[in-house]
């Protein structure tokens, strides 16, 4: 596990690297792309994990924290979605730099799911796009955690009142600046047109409308898609989940086992 | 595994203690809402060099291998972390500074390490007083519905404010503590931990969210009347904050305070000019830490 900082001078993003085990590396890395704000703080370190098993399987594996997020330059404040997308594009381009790999794959949760599907129309030759819980729309996605902020706050100190109790520019302990909320609400997976990865797969943690919108959606994608339900993981809408850290072993196990199946399906073998 | 937020100039942050930030829980080390990161480069940026890690066990650091207690643990890494800055930076002296039990992880460590010479205790030691008490009931008995429960002695409420009429002086029961998810001693304990710290000079900065557990300005010093702490001891109470200040006013008002503290206590003069933002670019530092700037 090698920490370091990577990107411009002016905005720093601070990685983690996991080289592959040398007993079985492969030509194939994977970037893990974090969600936005408190569900960020909730599974970092599950995503340490995730990066270990997978550099346990082979893969080189980057995590790393976007512009203005986790311990990257940059205020809170100053968070931009259009940044966020280009940063996933640097990780990639800084992985392949220091692994010498040739193919990698994002993984991306909730909001960073989003970004991942993104970056991929912008980002050369992905293998596998793979998108856990994913938000597939940014202004739903908003809505969802304002209602999820006011229950939370209903529970907290704070002098009483709508205005007080509903802060519109920010949300659960993060900045939401008017210029991040347009950002937000441009932002519909409905709207990509170019699905360059060679696979995509959407892992959900539990059924619904969103999940069944999804399924629909993979079958109209030009490319190879697979739909999965984990059950476990998530309890993204929930108030007394806010602060409390998601592990999902099982999740991991599914990703790690699925990025190994599709390396396989693709030649990528273990030299 | 931790990042180093330096001064963007060397002038004079040797003279000042190194900063350390612990984790809030299982948070990693960029704290809650990211607070410990503002918190960090707000304090380099008035010339405290300032290293936010992750405990054994924690975020981005694996756990001690054996079988100790976790506290046992915390005060090592503690330690750990004070013997990578004195030999990589020439500090010599440290504020340890957390939220929850974060703040008991710092409490400990300055308890029994000479190089501490500040604690920021924040969202931990509170304990009841008979006015927190009373202050805790009324506001409960504000709702008319639980009045006649409450008076029959037929709810939670009504038994605990019996219990409560039954405390003498102005200290709760001894080893009774509101607030106990942090791992604190009990209140005597802490009584002999604090007396211990101020006995070798450490200078506290004790921070309390608004909430059951703690709901007026003077509990801290209600709760430990029989602790004498001399002029080192310092207090704030934020009232609409919770628990790990997520709102971003009550950030910020921390963030201010605690600055503010640090200012005062180290001898910073008010019209020295502080450290400018750096741009030089970051540096590896020890053998699993990264470097950055104070921005």
């Amino acid at each position: 596990m090698h920490p370091f900082f990577f990107g411009s001078a002016e905005q720093r993003l601070f990685g983690v690297y996991h080289p592959a085990a040398s007993s079985h590396p492969r030509d194939a890395g994977v970037v893990l792309c974090h969600p936005f704000g408190h569900e960020y703080v909730r599974v970092y370190r599950g995503f340490r994990t995730l990066a270990i098993r997978l550099a346990e399987a082979g893969f080189h594996v980057l995590r790393f924290d976007y512009y203005a997020c986790g311990d990257s330059s940059g205020d809170s404040a100053e968070g931009s979605v259009r940044q966020w997308i280009s940063d996933i594009c640097t990780a990639v381009e800084e992985l392949r730099d220091m692994a010498g790999v040739s193919k990698v794959s994002l993984v991306g949760l909730r909001f960073g799911a989003t970004l991942a599907a993104f970056a991929a129309q912008k980002c050369d030759d992905l293998d596998h796009l793979i998108l856990w819980d994913p938000v597939a729309n940014g202004g739903r996605f908003l809505d969802e955690l304002r209602l999820v902020q006011k229950a939370w706050l209903r529970t907290k100190p704070g002098p009483s009142g709508a205005a007080a109790r509903e802060p519109r520019d920010e949300l659960i302990g993060f900045p939401l600046p008017e210029q991040l909320v347009a950002e937000f609400q441009t932002m519909d997976v409905a709207e990509i047109r170019e699905w360059r990865a060679r696979h995509a797969t959407v892992l959900a943690s539990s059924e619904g409308d969103e999940s069944t919108e999804w399924r629909e959606r993979l079958k109209t994608l030009p490319i190879a898609s697979t739909y999965r339900c984990v059950p476990g993981a998530g309890d993204w809408t929930s108030a007394s989940s806010v602060h409390h850290a998601l592990l999902a072993h099982e999740m991991m196990h599914a990703i790690t086992a699925l990025l190994g199946e599709t390396g396989a399906r693709l030649g990528i073998h273990v030299s | 595994m931790g990042v180093v937020c330096e001064p963007a100039t060397e002038s004079g942050y040797r003279a000042r203690p190194a900063v350390l930030l612990l984790n809030a829980g299982l948070i990693h080390r960029v704290g809650p809402s990211r607070l410990y990161v503002r918190l960090a480069r707000a304090l380099a940026a008035q010339g405290f060099l300032t290293m936010r890690f992750d405990l054994s066990g924690r975020g981005d650091s694996d756990a001690r291998p054996g079988v100790q207690s976790t506290a046992m643990d915390s005060l090592a890494d503690v330690q750990a972390a004070m013997d990578l800055l004195e030999q990589s930076k020439n500090v010599s002296r440290f504020i340890v500074a957390g939220v929850c039990s974060g703040a008991v992880a710092a409490a400990e460590a300055a308890r029994v390490d000479r190089r501490i010479a500040g604690a920021v205790l924040i969202s931990a030691y509170a304990y009841p007083t008979v006015q927190s008490r009373i202050r805790h009931y009324l506001r409960r008995l504000g709702k008319p519905k639980r009045w006649w429960n409450t008076l029959a002695g037929r709810n939670e409420l009504g038994r605990a404010l019996r219990r409560a009429l039954f405390v003498r002086g102005g200290v709760a029961n001894e080893g009774e503590m509101t607030d106990d998810t942090t791992g604190a001693r009990s209140r005597q304990a802490a009584a002999v931990m604090f007396r211990e710290m101020i006995a070798r000079g450490v200078c506290l900065f004790v921070i309390h969210p608004g909430g059951d557990a703690y709901n007026y300005r003077r509990q801290f010093e209600d709760a430990f009347s029989d602790v004498n702490f001399e002029d080192k001891l310092a207090v704030e109470y934020v009232p609409q904050a919770d628990h790990t200040f997520t709102r971003l006013l009550n950030q910020q008002r921390l963030q201010d305070a605690i600055v503010g503290w640090a200012r005062s206590r180290f001898q910073i003069r008010v019209n020295e000019t502080p450290d400018p933002a750096p741009e030089s670019p970051p540096t590896p530092f020890g053998l699993r830490a990264a470097a950055e700037s104070s921005r």
